[in-house]
């Protein structure tokens, strides 16, 4: 052959194994970028964490109520702060590796629990249990799994009905999912104005989102699913950088696309039905935190999903701190705080990326 | 790994195979044979089959009759990861969804041969850097996929493809949007992998004249089935291509055996 180009180098070709060389990349993942990237983000975690447990509607001695166990101080600081807290930081930490992993499945930068109508149905789901098993003794059981159930279902739901001939459309995805809150919001409502007004206030809390008075027992609930939940996604990080090149090359790059499929599906269905079921619902944050996250660290679902857990969880922490002292003594719910800065936030990033940010 | 030549069975064998979507069949009684260090040309018009062949091949749809075998063994018979370092795949769109580096898509031809939690390793970027230079894109590597062009990014594909470290490679019109030094350049290193690494490429192309120059074999499809195969001297005859694309094709020799394929319509309208 005469038309070999110059192009080519000759001898290192795939198949024979080539000579180990000292060229440099920047863009991809290496090992000191994810400790500088996670130690950073741990330690924005722990400071906005602190900062929440120490500020509230009442102001608290830290000093007393870590020596005095008898003081108000450390009733507030035990009974009220910490556990509120805490639950902020897991359930965001749920919302936004749930973002991470929707997105990767349906390869959507705006998939989201909230914006696809995941988190509504399954507050629905949280709505009829409380409603329906009112006097079964197991009632704080009753409804997680309600709503984890009612979270599949719509799952499920919005993910066959955004399929257009065999392929995920991703404005249809959108749109059902628009639809389907409004669906979900109008059941709720519904079942308020026919049930006594004594659920009235916890129907709300659940339409509105808050981390409002949770239980120890809440506390634990959430966070074995949040900590099981996020192993699990953990496993698949490298596969969700192989669905992003299209379910016939993930398949053929060696995954298992119907069983990664199915498994990041129910996971996060469970999770989102763990947070709901304590918080109700609570949208954007699965959006926002992996949006800024993407662009700061780059796409690698390695690092990514690590790093929006921990992003999530201080980004809710610091968002129910708002929620709690800008008009206190009352309080907003959290969601509503999420839902004024991700609404905006949403139609910047359509309008400033709009197909070419869904890529397809 | 297995250097080739130490196998006995051929590369890709398919036996009369039929295949499909969803009860229509689009491939009727296909059979092909490629050895190792072969170049295999797959043509055909529009809507023949080729597509669908090479879906079949690579294990992403399963035939409704017939056999498939990779280097002797059952197609089904590998395990997936193990399947996916022996025959890689480029297939004609290159979908990303989200903005990975140049460099980040092909590490994830090492995919197959990473652990699930594990980073690439030097040698994983080694590999990658050969593949890149191969398909002169060294100094593309950190740009944002999306921010490189049709021709670079199907090249960024195949240098993926080669980051697997597979025998056999799946390209499905690997040249469509490529200029004409890329084409050149491109098909001088597939001959060369199938020369010197004992590389199997089986290829769909529409560029007739690249098929007859470069490809040691050749299987035309048409409306599914075989229409010709075997070495494209023999089997890139005008009257068969002129029935298979239903278009008038002449097929001519240079006095050094070179050939030409020339679609005569367009010539009688130039003159």
């Amino acid at each position: 052959m005469n038309r070999v180009a110059p192009r080519f180098e000759s001898a290192t070709t795939g198949v024979a194994a080539p000579p180990v060389e000292a060229v440099q990349f920047r863009a991809h993942l290496t090992r000191t970028r994810m400790v500088a990237a996670l130690g950073g983000l741990s330690a924005v975690t722990v400071i906005i964490a602190g900062i929440a447990i120490t500020c509230g509607s009442m102001h608290i001695d830290l000093a007393r109520a870590l020596t005095d166990a008898a003081s108000p101080d450390r009733a507030i600081l035990v009974g009220v702060r910490v556990p509120r807290v805490l639950i902020g930081l897991i359930v965001g930490g749920i919302l936004a590796a749930v973002g991470v992993a929707l997105q990767a499945l349906v390869r959507n930068p705006l998939a989201e629990g909230g914006i696809l109508g995941i988190s509504g149905g399954g507050a629905l789901g949280a709505v009829a249990a409380t409603v329906l098993f009112a006097h079964v003794a197991a009632i704080d059981l009753v409804v997680p799994v309600a709503a984890f159930a009612a979270s599949l279902a719509a799952t499920a739901a919005v993910y066959r009905l955004a399929q257009v001939e065999g392929r995920l459309e991703p404005f249809t995805l959108l749109l059902v999912g628009v639809i389907f809150n409004s669906i979900w919001a109008a059941a709720i409502m519904l079942v308020n104005s026919v049930v006594n007004f004594f659920f009235t206030h916890s129907i709300i809390f659940w339409l509105m989102g808050s981390f409002e008075a949770p239980t120890y027992r809440e506390v634990g609930l959430v966070a074995i699913v949040g900590v099981a939940g996020f192993t699990v996604l953990l496993g698949q990080a490298h596969e969700m950088n192989l669905l992003s090149l299209g379910d016939d090359d993930a398949h053929e790059l060696g995954v298992d696309v119907t069983f990664v499929r199915r498994l990041i599906f129910v996971t996060t269905s469970i999770m989102i039905g763990a947070a709901v079921s304590v918080s109700g619902i609570i949208t954007f944050v699965g959006l926002i935190v992996p949006h800024v996250l993407r662009s700061l660290l780059g796409p690698d679902h390695r690092l990514l999903l690590p790093a929006s857990i921990l992003g999530g969880a201080a980004f809710t922490a610091a968002a129910d701190l708002i929620a709690r002292v800008v008009i206190a003594p009352a309080e907003l719910p959290v969601g509503a705080i999420t839902a004024l800065c991700g609404g905006p936030f949403f139609i910047w990033v359509l309008r400033r990326h709009g197909r070419r940010a869904l890529a397809l | 790994m297995k250097r080739a030549g130490a196998d006995a069975a051929p590369a890709v064998q398919v036996v009369a195979i039929d295949a499909g979507y969803g009860g229509r069949t689009v491939l009727h009684d296909v059979s092909l044979e490629a050895q190792p260090g072969e170049l295999l040309a797959i043509l055909g018009p529009n809507g023949a089959g080729k597509s669908t062949l090479l879906r079949v091949l690579a294990g992403t749809l399963k035939p409704t009759r017939g056999a498939v075998t990779i280097f002797g063994r059952a197609l089904e018979r590998y395990e997936r990861r193990e399947l996916a370092r022996t025959v890689a795949i480029v297939a004609q769109e290159n979908l990303v969804a989200f903005p990975y580096s140049v460099i980040e898509i092909v590490l994830m031809g090492r995919a197959p041969h990473l652990g699930s939690f594990r980073l690439e390793t030097a040698h994983d970027l080694a590999v990658a850097a050969a593949a890149l230079r191969q398909f002169d894109l060294l100094e593309l590597a950190d740009r944002p996929i999306h921010e490189v062009s049709g021709g670079e990014r199907k090249r960024v594909f195949l240098a993926r493809a080669m980051a697997q470290e597979a025998r056999v490679m799946l390209l499905d019109e690997p040249t469509a949007y490529l200029d004409l030094r890329h084409v050149a350049d491109i098909f001088a290193g597939f001959h060369r992998l199938c020369r010197e690494s004992g590389m199997t490429i089986i290829v769909t192309l529409h560029d007739l004249n690249a098929a007859a120059l470069y490809a040691d074999r050749v299987l035309i499809l048409k409306s599914g089935r075989c229409a010709g195969y075997g070495p494209p001297a023999e089997t890139l005859t005008g009257e068969r291509l002129s029935a298979v694309y239903e278009t008038d094709i002449q097929v001519m020799r240079s006095p050094s055996g070179r050939v030409f394929i020339v679609h005569s319509e367009q010539s009688r309208i130039k003159q």
